[in-house]
């Protein structure tokens, strides 16, 4: 609370003695919020970009979940997976971008596969982590009772995954943000990264903060949910 | 295979016996060697009977639970149990007590005892906490129920694996060095609690084990293996009437058993190293 109060004031000071506009006080900034929220611009590019955030997470986060314990399980799927993996891991997924435009088009199916693209890779990787870590003796007492593979998954690898599958949604989302506004902002000119591309266009930089400021306020509280959801979940589990 | 018929009205399951008919078995490395470990074992456990199996460090003990358990066909030779292939045996007729508790953390103690007949799919599929109450009072832990295993000792520890396996009703029980990890006292402890434990449930028990006091104390007959690869150097029946207190162990005809199995393994090891006493 403190930081936020000095960062307030200093940002007061300086911008008030630039007096510049494209340096906006907090006074213009707040003034810039409350347009737009009143003439709803600002609500329905949120909506816009989080429509097809969370599509992306509804496909991306179960996907990489799924194939993250398959590829922790089973070696050969691991030997099938790790290259490409490894590689979405590198190589900037931005650079992706261009081609699912090409492939997908300009509408809402290629800002989806972005976002798919961005959290499926850190939700696997760290899925599959997980699954690592399932004790070897707790597996062959299951097999001795006859588990099934879909019950040693159910009760053994889940649970212990659990952990590093929550881990990797927190990044996952992150990056699902990220991608989300890098096709906005470069290709697809809509959501709040079209929003900010517009406004920077008019040169009103007060609307630019104020998306950025919303940006940075939605990662936070979806991380935070995360957090109190592994909790909750972890409690229960009695870990 | 029809589970009514096998198991009465207190609740105990019928016994059944096993046999091992030169049995010939190992394991196949990754580059496909084939190493001998079991090289012809002749083993019958009658019904209901206790038997222990004793033997030198990396005799195939290991193997030879695999091949009980049906993890595991052997190369030659047959594994029955109750008259039927080991590999064939519907899950939960026999279950085994491992050497290392093995209980899922995160797990309430009653939810880890359903949690093999869970796997089994045996009794109710999920088995309630009024079920797992009656069976929790007799290993010592009627209050424990709803704890959780980072919550309890060693030896309840080792109670509550013992619960898992009495709860899917098995006929056999396969016991793996379960009360290795355990500090000598509470060993000794465990082992009366098993016996008094046993006597309720009358199960067929094979017990692997390094300790010849454990196995005598607990057994019937005592199964000698040789080094590898492993034969039966013999069996040694143990006379004492039953119940068994622990002060047996301080007579002079416990301690002569004691002797000549010692001597037995002595021999059937070819030198001395890696037995405990």
């Amino acid at each position: 609370m403190l930081v936020l109060t000095g960062l307030m004031v200093a940002w007061h000071l300086v911008t008030t003695s630039m007096n510049d506009p494209m340096f906006p006080t907090p006074e213009r900034v707040w003034q810039s919020f409350t347009r737009t929220w009143n003439d709803g611009s600002l609500m329905e590019a949120f909506r816009d970009s989080n429509s097809a955030l969370l599509t992306g997470l509804a496909l991306g986060v179960p996907g990489g979940i799924v194939l993250g314990m398959l590829s922790g399980y089973f070696r050969i799927v691991d030997r099938i997976l790790a290259p490409y993996v490894n590689m979405m891991l590198v190589v900037p997924m931005v650079a992706l971008v261009p081609i699912l435009i090409i492939v997908f088009g300009l509408g809402t199916s290629a800002r989806v596969a972005v976002i798919v693209l961005f959290v499926l890779p850190d939700v696997l990787v760290n899925t599959r982590g997980g699954v690592r870590l399932t004790d070897r003796q707790l597996l062959m007492m299951a097999r001795s009772y006859g588990g099934s593979t879909l019950g040693v998954f159910r009760t053994l690898l889940l649970p212990t995954a659990f952990p590093s599958v929550m881990t990797g949604l927190r990044i996952g989302i992150g990056r699902g943000i990220t991608g989300m506004i890098v096709v906005e902002l470069t290709l697809v000119a809509s959501g709040m990264g079209g929003f900010i591309m517009e406004a920077l266009g008019r040169f009103r930089a007060g609307h630019m903060i104020v998306m950025i400021l919303l940006i940075g306020l939605e990662a936070v509280v979806l991380t935070t949910l995360c957090v109190l959801a592994e909790r909750r979940v972890l409690r229960r589990m009695g870990a | 295979m029809a589970r009514s018929g096998s198991t009465t009205e207190a609740g105990v399951a019928q016994s059944i016996g096993l046999t091992l008919r030169g049995v010939r078995h190992g394991y196949e490395s990754r580059d496909g060697d084939r190493s001998l470990v079991l090289d012809g074992l002749d083993i019958t456990v009658e019904p209901g009977e206790f038997v222990s199996v004793v033997g030198p460090s990396g005799c195939g003990k290991t193997t030879l639970l695999k091949a009980l358990q049906g993890l595991s066909r052997p190369w030659e030779g047959e594994v029955l149990v109750g008259g039927q292939p080991a590999w064939k045996v519907a899950p939960g007729r026999v279950a085994t007590v491992f050497q290392s508790d093995c209980l899922l953390p995160w797990r309430r103690i009653w939810r880890n005892v359903v949690y093999g007949a869970e796997m089994a799919q045996r009794r109710s599929h999920r088995g309630r906490k009024a079920d797992v109450q009656t069976l929790l009072e007799q290993v010592g832990l009627g209050e424990s129920a709803d704890q959780f295993p980072s919550q309890l000792s060693g030896g309840m520890r080792q109670r509550v694996n013992l619960a898992r396996a009495l709860y899917v009703e098995p006929s056999v029980m396969l016991m793996d060095e379960p009360f290795a990890a355990l500090d000598g006292q509470t060993q000794e402890i465990m082992q009366a609690e098993l016996l008094r434990i046993w006597a309720l449930h009358e199960r067929t028990v094979v017990f692997v084990t390094h300790r010849l006091d454990e196995a005598i104390y607990l057994s019937d007959r005592v199964v000698i293996l040789t080094q590898r690869p492993t034969r039966v150097h013999s069996v040694v029946d143990v006379p004492f009437d039953r119940p068994r207190p622990l002060d047996i162990k301080r007579t002079p005809a416990f301690n002569e058993l004691l002797d000549d199995v010692w001597g037995r393994l002595r021999e059937a090891a070819g030198s001395p190293a890696g037995i405990a006493r």
